[in-house]
C-alpha cells in the first residue's frame, strides 16, 4: 500500500522542471522548428538586398568589391594604372608610379599611385591606411545599393542566428537540470545538436553580398564571359578597360595573360578567383574574405556566441 | 536547299579570342565558326551571336575532301553535329588534303590539278552532302607550290568539280591573290574561268611576304589585309556582286579600332553596308 502510494510521487519528483520527458520532448522540437524557420526568414529579409539595383551602372572596382571585396578592387585598380603605364615593377616585389600625368583617375587609383610614388615594396601597398577610405566608399557604396550587405543587415543576421543558440541553450539547461540517472536523452540531444549546429552555421556564415548582388554579379560574369582567361581574351583588342573588368570579374590571374612580367614581378597571387561563383559566401571565392567583418558593427554580434 | 538565312552582308571569323568585340558589332551580317571547335554544343560566349539571329556558317577545316582516300565517317559526324549545333544555314569545307596513308599533315595540303582528283574530289564531295541537310561551298585554297603533273588550269579544275557536285563556292581573295602572286600571274584571270554566280561568300584575310622577303605571298591571316587583296575585292565585285564577304583573322588581333576599319574597308570595296 504505502509502495505502491509513493510511486507516481516519486515520478512526479523526477520530471525534471515538472514536465515529463516525452512531453518536453514534442515542446523542444516545436520550438526548435518554429524558431529554424523564423530565423531564416529574418535573414532571406536580411539577405536580400536590392533586386531593382542594376548592374549596368557598377565602375570596374565597384564591380571587382562586388566579386571579391578589397583585395580583388585593389587589382582591378592596378591593372588599369598598369594597362594605362602608370605603374611598374624595379626588378622582383616593387612597385613605383610612372609616367606624369594621369588622366580622369579613380580615388581608389589616385590612392595607389600615392603610396607607391617612388618605389615600394608591392606587399605593403594593398594594406597602406591611405587605401582604406576609398575602398571604404567603395564598400558603402555598393551597400547602398542594396548589392553589399551593410553592417546592420549583417548583424541582423547574427542576432537571428543567437536565437537558434538560445534554444539550443534551453536544452543544455534541461539536461544540466535533470536528477539523478535514468533520463532518456537521447532524442532531445539530436535535436539539440541539429539547432545548435544550424545556429554555428548561421552565425559564421554571413554573406558579404546580398541576394541581388550575388544576381548582379552572376549576371555580369555570364554577360563577360569572353574575358575569361580560358577564352584567351585579346587584350589588344579589347584594351585597359577590358584587361581592367577582367580581373574586377574573375580575379588577379588574368593580370598573368595581360602582362605576365608586371604580374610575376608584383607578386600578383596566383590562386584562381572563382569565376563558378555558386556559393553567396566568400569562403569559397578565394577572395579575402576576412574583409567582410570590415564593417565593425556587423562582426559584434560574434560576442552572442557563449550564450 | 533554302536561301532564307543564308550569309549576307558583312561578317566575320568567329574566335573566342574577340567574341566579345563581335557582339559589340551592331549590324553583323553573319559569322563563320571553326567546325573543329564546336562540340556537342556551342560555347557559351557564341550563344550572343545565336540569340541575335546572327547566321553562324560552319568551316571545316579537316575533312580532307581533297584526299585520294574516302572521308572518314567519325568526321563527317562531327562535321554535321557541328553544323547541327549551331544551326548553320551554310558550311564549307576547303579544296585540299590534310592526310594521306594516315599520315596527318597539319596543314591543308594542295591538290594536284588532275582529272583522277576531279573524280576523288568529287565523289567524296558528293558523299558528304549526302549528309548534310544544308548547302555546302568549297573553298579552293592557298598554295606555295603546284604540283608539276597538273592537267588543268586552276579555273578548269574548280568550275569542274563545283558542275560535279553541285556544291556553292567560297572564294578566299587572298588566297586567289597569293596564288596570282606566287606563280607570276594576273589573279584577275581566275574571275573569267570560274562560274562567280556560285559564289556564296568571300573570304578576306590578311598575309604578308614573310620576313626572309623571299617574295612569297603568305596567307598569314595575322596582317592586316594588303591593298592589292582589297582592290581585288573591288574587282571581283565589279565582275559580279558577291552577296556576302567577311573578314578571317586568326592571330595577332589589332585594337578593336582596327578591326572596325578592316570591316569597313571590306565593305566599302565590296560595296556592302557597314556594320560597325
Amino acid at each position: 500500500m504505502i509502495e505502491s502510494s509513493s510511486l507516481p510521487a516519486l515520478a512526479a519528483q523526477t520530471d525534471t522542471w515538472g514536465i515529463p520527458g516525452p512531453d518536453f520532448l514534442k515542446f523542444y522540437l516545436a520550438l526548435a522548428v518554429v524558431s529554424g524557420v523564423v530565423v531564416l526568414l529574418i535573414r532571406r529579409s536580411a539577405t536580400r538586398g536590392d533586386a531593382h539595383s542594376s548592374e549596368t551602372t557598377l565602375d570596374p572596382e565597384q564591380v571587382a568589391y562586388l566579386a571579391g571585396l578589397r583585395s580583388q578592387a585593389y587589382y582591378a585598380a592596378l591593372t588599369s594604372l598598369r594597362t594605362l603605364g602608370l605603374v611598374a615593377t624595379v626588378g622582383k616585389g616593387t612597385i613605383v608610379a610612372t609616367g606624369s600625368r594621369a588622366p580622369r583617375l579613380s580615388e581608389l587609383q589616385r590612392a595607389i599611385i600615392q603610396v607607391v610614388g617612388p618605389g615600394v615594396q608591392t606587399s605593403s601597398v594593398q594594406s597602406d591606411q591611405r587605401l582604406s577610405a576609398p575602398l571604404d566608399r567603395i564598400r558603402d557604396g555598393l551597400g547602398a545599393a542594396g548589392l553589399l550587405m551593410t553592417p546592420v543587415q549583417s548583424a541582423r543576421c547574427r542576432r537571428a542566428a543567437l536565437l537558434l543558440l538560445a534554444v539550443g541553450a534551453v536544452g543544455v539547461a534541461r539536461v544540466l537540470s535533470a536528477q539523478g540517472g535514468g533520463h532518456p536523452f537521447g532524442n532531445l540531444l539530436l535535436v539539440m545538436i541539429v539547432v545548435g549546429v544550424l545556429g554555428l552555421i548561421l552565425l559564421a556564415l554571413v554573406p558579404a553580398r546580398t541576394t541581388a548582388g550575388s544576381r548582379a554579379l552572376q549576371r555580369l560574369r555570364l554577360a563577360n564571359g569572353h574575358l575569361r582567361v580560358s577564352q584567351h581574351p585579346s587584350w589588344a583588342t579589347y584594351g585597359p578597360a577590358g584587361a581592367g573588368l577582367s580581373v574586377a570579374l574573375f580575379g588577379a590571374t588574368a593580370l598573368f595573360t595581360i602582362d605576365p612580367v608586371f604580374a610575376d614581378e608584383a607578386r600578383v597571387p596566383r590562386y584562381a578567383t572563382s569565376g563558378a561563383d555558386a556559393g553567396s559566401t566568400f569562403g569559397s571565392d578565394g577572395g579575402d574574405g576576412g574583409s567582410s567583418c570590415g564593417g565593425g558593427g556587423g562582426c559584434g554580434g560574434g560576442g552572442g556566441c557563449g550564450g | 536547299m533554302t536561301s532564307a538565312g543564308m550569309p549576307a552582308g558583312i561578317g566575320i571569323g568567329w574566335r573566342p579570342e574577340i567574341s566579345g568585340f563581335i557582339d559589340t558589332l551592331p549590324s553583323l551580317g553573319f559569322v563563320e565558326v571553326v567546325a573543329e571547335s564546336i562540340g556537342a554544343k556551342p560555347p557559351e560566349t557564341l550563344s550572343e551571336v545565336m540569340r541575335r539571329g546572327v547566321p553562324v556558317v560552319s568551316h571545316g577545316t579537316r575533312l580532307s575532301v581533297g584526299g585520294a582516300e574516302p572521308l572518314q565517317a567519325a568526321r563527317i559526324r562531327q562535321f554535321v553535329a557541328a553544323a547541327a549545333a549551331v544551326r548553320a544555314p551554310l558550311v564549307s569545307e576547303h579544296i585540299a588534303f590534310v592526310r594521306a596513308g594516315g599520315v596527318e599533315a597539319g596543314h591543308l595540303l594542295p591538290v594536284p590539278r588532275t582529272k583522277e582528283a576531279v573524280d576523288a574530289i568529287a565523289a567524296n564531295v558528293t558523299l558528304l552532302m549526302a549528309e548534310l541537310d544544308v548547302p555546302l561551298a568549297l573553298e579552293p585554297i592557298a598554295a606555295v607550290f603546284d604540283w608539276p603533273v597538273a592537267e588543268l588550269t586552276e579555273g578548269q579544275f574548280l568550275t569542274e568539280i563545283l558542275d560535279r557536285t553541285g556544291a556553292l563556292l567560297l572564294l578566299d581573295v587572298a588566297n586567289v591573290y597569293a596564288n596570282a602572286h606566287n606563280r607570276g600571274a594576273e589573279p584577275e584571270e581566275l574571275f573569267d574561268e570560274i562560274p562567280l554566280e556560285r559564289i556564296a561568300y568571300v573570304h578576306m584575310a590578311g598575309g604578308s611576304e614573310g620576313p626572309d622577303r623571299d617574295g612569297i605571298y603568305h596567307d598569314t591571316h595575322t596582317d592586316p589585309i594588303p591593298p592589292a587583296v582589297l582592290d581585288l575585292l573591288t574587282r571581283l565585285t565589279d565582275r559580279r556582286q558577291p552577296p556576302a564577304v567577311m573578314l578571317e583573322r586568326d592571330g595577332r588581333y589589332p585594337p578593336a579600332d582596327e578591326l572596325r576599319d578592316e570591316l569597313d574597308s571590306i565593305a566599302d570595296h565590296s560595296r556592302l553596308p557597314r556594320v560597325t
